[in-house]
């Protein structure tokens, strides 16, 4: 359903697909840093960590063949997080540098420049977090957010606040076994004339009174 | 096959029914036409709840905050691949 509001708004079928990339990728990540065992560590952490990893993530000197990725990682790190140290996610994933590579370079590209500007794909990778609950990504996205695009804490409860919208309006969807509404959208279908755009919520929705 | 039959107007108490209308005409349609189908229609077995939802979602996915309309409607798209959620 929402998927044509973004097919309607970006005006091509990648920016849905981005969306996809980014649901796909957190939820993938946060299985690592739940594997890992990570408290979170962007923002620094300013206490101990109430729990030890599972899997210490390795130090930059002792990387071996990850070296090249994590100096990458934390160029960036420094450049666009205004961080100085390697998250505890990317050196965990070190322990399989080409694993490491990998995921930062699909990363780099998810995240980076495309339909969605890096306001909305932030706000997408939070939300993900968020449904899954995961501490360590909800922590990095959110600085994220803050140091890329300048939101403040109301604007991540309105990114929190949404969300719960997202998990009640899905409940019910499961609940009361609805069908999806449309299948093999296009832009075209759902552009303004378009022979399926009646189905976009809320593009051009009327303010409440 | 949905899990509850959708209700008519005809059969809900006099007080259910002027919930409805009452909300159906701040959302900017009819009764009828929001009990039709869909999320809201579902909701309609208990208008104080849909009304409760909608209030909800008024000061949230429809909250015209700090974020843009594309930032919501993507967030809910990929909530929503994250939770299987198919409509």
């Amino acid at each position: 359903m929402h998927s044509a509001a973004v097919l309607r708004l970006t005006g091509t079928e990648r920016g849905v697909a981005e969306v996809a990339a980014i649901a796909e990728h957190v939820a993938s990540m946060t299985a690592a840093t739940s594997a890992f065992r990570l408290q979170p560590d962007v923002p620094p952490a300013t206490g101990p960590a109430a729990l030890s990893p599972l899997i210490a993530p390795l130090d930059q000197a002792h990387a071996g063949d990850a070296a090249a990725a994590l100096s990458e990682i934390e160029a960036w790190m420094r450049d666009s997080l205004g961080l100085d140290y390697v998250p505890a996610a990317w050196r965990g994933l070190a322990h399989q540098p080409k694993l490491l590579a990998s995921t930062w370079k699909k990363e780099r590209l998810i995240m980076g420049p495309g339909v969605l500007d890096e306001l909305v794909k932030g706000c997408v990778a939070l939300a993900v977090a968020e449904f899954r609950q995961s501490d360590y990504w909800i922590s990095y996205y959110s600085h994220y957010l803050r140091t890329r695009v300048g939101l403040d804490d109301s604007a991540l409860t309105e990114v929190a606040g949404a969300v719960m919208h997202y998990v009640s309006f899905n409940t019910i969807a499961h609940g009361m076994r609805l069908h999806p509404p449309v299948e093999d959208l296009t832009a075209a279908d759902v552009a303004p004339g378009g022979p399926r755009e009646e189905v976009v919520p809320g593009v051009s929705r009327r303010r409440p009174t | 096959m949905t899990t509850l039959k959708l209700p008519s107007l005809a059969d809900m108490s006099a007080d259910d029914r002027d919930a409805l209308e009452r909300l159906a005409k701040r959302m900017g349609q009819n009764a009828e036409g929001l009990m039709q189908t869909g999320i809201f229609a579902v909701q309609t077995h208990w208008p104080a709840w849909l009304e409760a939802n909608f209030e909800q979602a008024v000061a949230s996915y429809l909250f015209p905050g700090a974020l843009p309309p594309l930032a919501k409607e993507a967030m809910h798209v990929g909530v929503s691949m994250t939770n299987h959620c198919e409509y």
